[in-house]
């Protein structure tokens, strides 16, 4: 699309937006009871001290995107990482319909940026493609360094932890239920993609449940660079099944409850080879107990697992398309919560309690006779104490806490051999430091400061070789955590009733870097040491204008520096970050237009990116923009019964972007549906 | 592609442009200008959040007792939220149906919530009647919770917020969920 006509679709069609919509505001009271609830009047935010708060009391930007913006958002890939993608700062990339985002937050890598699913961990690369969005009530984008509160993920699997130093992301899933609803609905579009799903949710007095199931079949299209390990001779056809169920039950009181939620995925299908089939399984189970005592204080207790299981089978391409061996990856981890808030004084809040971690991570390798050989078994876990104090002296808000985080791991088996190295053990304290000015209603001033560390990864430690003339990564037993540090400060102004602008800079820093050394040619063998350090320094704007009448207008832009230092290898030394493009920007618009019918478009432009910090092997990605459009039209509505037709546009001009590990955006693509509610 | 710097535009893969830097620049001043644009909320919709506001609160006090037929919601005084309040009349909550009555009795013991409207002074003389009854009072006049009512509203950046007197309420017999005292201020 031209510029000047997408200019004109942005911002030249607001006086459009009067209606006849059906915005909730437009609804009669009776209706626009049942249409919010006491969270959405209220604004509030849980994320900064797992209770409750008004936004203008947290320290740290929080962008919160509620139930009704999350269905009009467009997610091509099926991947809940999609809905943050027009947000400053963050870059989603996911590979494809089957594969993680590998994205960047404020100039780090994925691993720097935590998930959570109702205050307890998942994995950012993986859970954020099985998860159903129907189960989100909202999704809170905590920027900047986090808050003690939280643990890293202690997942062993390929990339290692992940941990909140430049943002975390709480996906709120929906609670109580006030209102019976039921939906269904069902879809086409490109490369024979068929959807369906069911949805209902009820209360039968003080227990509310939500019961969802949902299947995706799809001869989807290739989406590798061609002659790559991505290469298909077929169409890489894929099936998705998703079920999840939510209860919650209100013991004595509303807010005394108990509530569970357990999702399972299954997806197979095959990456477009003969011999290149996957079949995955997630399990993602949470648990929650609420109760508010005494006048001051509220605990909370919450305890999930997710189990994960993938297969993929090997062929031998180029050279044949034979089956060569399967790989099996199981992983279940179990985070734990435990939490006291304490209220006292005018408007303080002290947060205290104890977190841990409990990870099994198991590979094996059939091969093509049927014989199967175990490649890793290691285990680990973690446990974290913290405390955080957040006070309000008349317009300031000052907030600080520590956190203990000890983490153990075991390694039984790395890449079939007993390592040397079986077993490695890091304690660290951590601290975070926010405040936060309201000037006046309008206009507030903020600034944070806080710690974080990266545990190595079970090969950086035990090797994957323990003989000298093997090719592979040998140990480092005496390798340390990277430590970060994250700061930020900004202004968050709401100039007008409609129009808010925030500014934000940040700097984040890794110390002790992890970097992967050449030690011999032949036969190749690396060796990962703490030599080195990292920046990313940078800045986001955001504007958002929302009128009266339900429509939206956004834009924001986000330009980041970042630099490694190696002294101990100079082909990196002075590299970018991998994975953190150095320029993002995205503008958009959500039109509620007359006729019952909304449109929202979403400009996503990328600016240049590289997989690697060695400059002699790195590829070169970015430069390029992406525009998806959807379109929803209320067919028909019949008192609580609605009937709405959605058509979605993705990649409307087409770019066929490149993606690292060889993967290429397959371009255009479009896909509509029927969703029938009552 | 013209060689526009708009940043925002769709490029080839090819070197970085310092334009970018002004990509989205144009669309910022686009997006300040609206902001003077003639779009003011309605009033109603004020008025309109804060009658959901007191619909939602009910949910979130428990009273020591409740009569079994109905939860009877009174208004006092008139303003705009007094006027619309009268549309929740038969919405259930609490388990029973909510009762509207567009004044207040003379025996206040069938209230279990007072919406008061204005003018303020009638809360001054509204506040002996109550004592003793477990009743939930709301009302949008400034500083109602702090003059002894329990459950007020103020504005603050464009957005009804709540404020509570954990005292009156206590004072009242009336426990406030915790839920409830997150959203809201606390007032002495």
């Amino acid at each position: 699309m031209k510029p000047h006509r997408l200019a004109l679709l942005l911002f030249g069609l607001p006086a459009l937006s009067w209606a006849d919509a059906p915005a909730i505001e437009n609804l009669p009271l009776a209706g626009f009871v049942d249409a919010t609830s006491l969270e959405q009047l209220g604004n509030l935010v849980v994320t900064d001290t797992k209770l409750g708060q008004a936004p203008d009391s947290v320290t740290q930007q929080i962008l919160v995107l509620r139930s009704d913006e999350i269905e009009r958002l467009p997610t091509p890939n099926r991947n809940l990482a999609e809905l943050m993608r027009h947000t400053s700062g963050q870059f989603v990339n996911v590979l494809s319909r089957n594969d993680a985002n590998w994205g960047a937050y404020a100039g780090l890598g994925p691993k720097y940026n935590s998930y959570l699913l109702d205050g307890l961990p998942i994995d950012s690369f993986v859970d954020a493609m099985s998860l159903d969005s129907a189960a989100i009530e909202r999704v809170e984008v905590h920027k900047g360094p986090a808050s003690v509160l939280y643990s890293g993920y202690l997942s062993m699997d390929f990339v290692g932890n992940e941990t909140p130093l430049a943002g975390t992301t709480n996906f709120v899933l929906r609670n109580r239920v006030d209102e019976a609803q039921t939906r269904f609905a069902a879809g086409a579009g490109s490369y024979g993609t068929f959807a369906g799903s069911a949805y209902t949710q009820g209360r039968s007095g003080a227990l509310s449940y939500i019961l969802s199931a949902r299947h995706e079949r799809s001869d989807y299209t290739p989406y590798g660079t061609r002659g790559s390990w991505l290469h298909t001779v077929q169409s890489p056809r894929y099936e998705k099944d998703r079920a999840f169920a939510k209860l919650s039950y209100a013991l004595d009181r509303p807010d005394h409850t108990v509530s569970l939620f357990y999702q399972r995925t299954f997806q197979q299908g095959n990456m477009g080879r003969p011999n290149r089939d996957f079949e995955h399984h997630y399990d993602t189970f949470n648990f929650a107990y609420n109760n508010p005592f005494a006048t001051d204080w509220h605990l909370q207790f919450k305890y999930g697992e997710r189990r994960y299981d993938r297969r993929f089978a090997n062929d031998a391409f180029p050279a044949s398309l034979a089956l060569v061996n399967l790989e099996n990856t199981r992983q279940t981890i179990r985070p734990a919560d435990l939490t006291f808030s304490h209220r006292h004084g005018q408007d303080a809040l002290l947060t205290l309690g104890v977190d841990a971690q409990w990870v099994d991570y198991a590979t094996d390798l059939r091969g093509a006779g049927g014989a199967t050989s175990r490649e890793n078994r290691a285990e680990a876990r973690s446990t974290g104490y913290f405390v955080q104090e957040k006070i309000r002296l008349d317009d300031w808000i000052l907030r600080g806490g520590l956190r203990r985080n000890s983490l153990h791991n075991d390694y039984a088996l790395l890449a079939g051999n007993t390592p040397d190295v079986r077993a490695a053990s890091w304690s660290k304290n951590l601290w975070s430091l926010g405040t936060r000015y309201n000037m006046h209603p309008g206009l507030a001033f903020y600034a944070n400061a806080g710690s974080s560390f990266m545990a190595p990864t079970a090969k950086q430690i035990g090797g994957t070789v323990s003989s000298l003339q093997a090719s592979g990564e040998l140990p480092n037993p005496n390798l340390k955590p990277e430590s970060g540090i994250g700061r930020d400060l900004g202004l968050a102004w709401q100039a007008s009733r409609d129009l808010a602008v925030d500014l934000r800079a940040y700097l984040n820093t890794i110390g002790d870097a992890i970097v992967t050394n050449i030690v011999s040619a032949a036969p190749s063998q690396v060796r990962s040491v703490n030599a080195g350090s990292a920046r990313a320094a940078g800045y986001e704007v955001d504007a958002r204008y929302s009128p009266a009448g339900g429509s939206t207008f956004f834009a924001n832009f986000t330009r980041t520096h970042s630099r490694v230092s190696d002294p101990v290898n100079a082909a990196q030394d002075g590299s970018a970050i991998p994975f953190a493009p150095d320029t993002l920007a995205n503008a958009g618009l959500s039109l509620r237009l007359p006729g019952e019918l909304s449109a929202s478009a979403y400009y996503h432009w990328v600016g240049r990116y590289y997989d690697s910090t060695d400059r002699g092997s790195r590829q070169a990605y970015g430069h390029f923009g992406v525009i998806n459009a959807r379109l929803q039209k209320t067919l028909d509505r019949q008192g609580s019964q609605e009937v709405r037709l959605t058509l979605d546009l993705n990649n409307l001009t087409d770019r066929q972007y490149r993606m690292p590990f060889d993967f290429r955006d397959p371009g255009f693509n479009a896909f509509v549906g029927l969703d029938v509610r009552y | 592609m013209p060689s526009s710097a708009w940043m925002c535009a769709t490029e080839p893969a090819g070197r970085p442009r310092p334009a970018a830097l002004r990509a989205c620049v144009p669309l910022l001043l686009a997006a300040g200008l609206m902001a003077f644009a003639p779009l003011a909320r309605p009033a109603e919709l004020e008025a309109k959040v804060k009658a959901a506001y007191v619909f939602h609160v009910i949910k979130f006090v428990d009273w020591p007792a409740l009569p079994g037929d109905a939860l009877t919601l009174c208004i006092n005084g008139s303003d705009a939220v007094s006027a619309l309040l009268g549309d929740l009349a038969g919405k259930p909550v609490k388990d029973r149906p909510l009762r509207v009555l567009a004044s207040l009795p003379a025996d206040v013991a069938q209230c279990q919530v007072l919406y008061v409207g204005g003018p303020e002074r009638r809360w001054a003389e509204l506040q002996p009647r109550l004592r003793g009854h477990s009743v939930l009072t709301l009302s949008d006049q400034d500083g109602f919770a702090r003059n002894g009512g329990i459950v007020g509203f103020y504005p603050e950046a464009g957005r009804i917020r709540l404020e509570i007197n954990p005292e009156a309420a206590r004072q009242a017999n009336l426990r406030i969920s915790a839920k409830l005292l997150e959203l809201a201020r606390t007032v002495p």
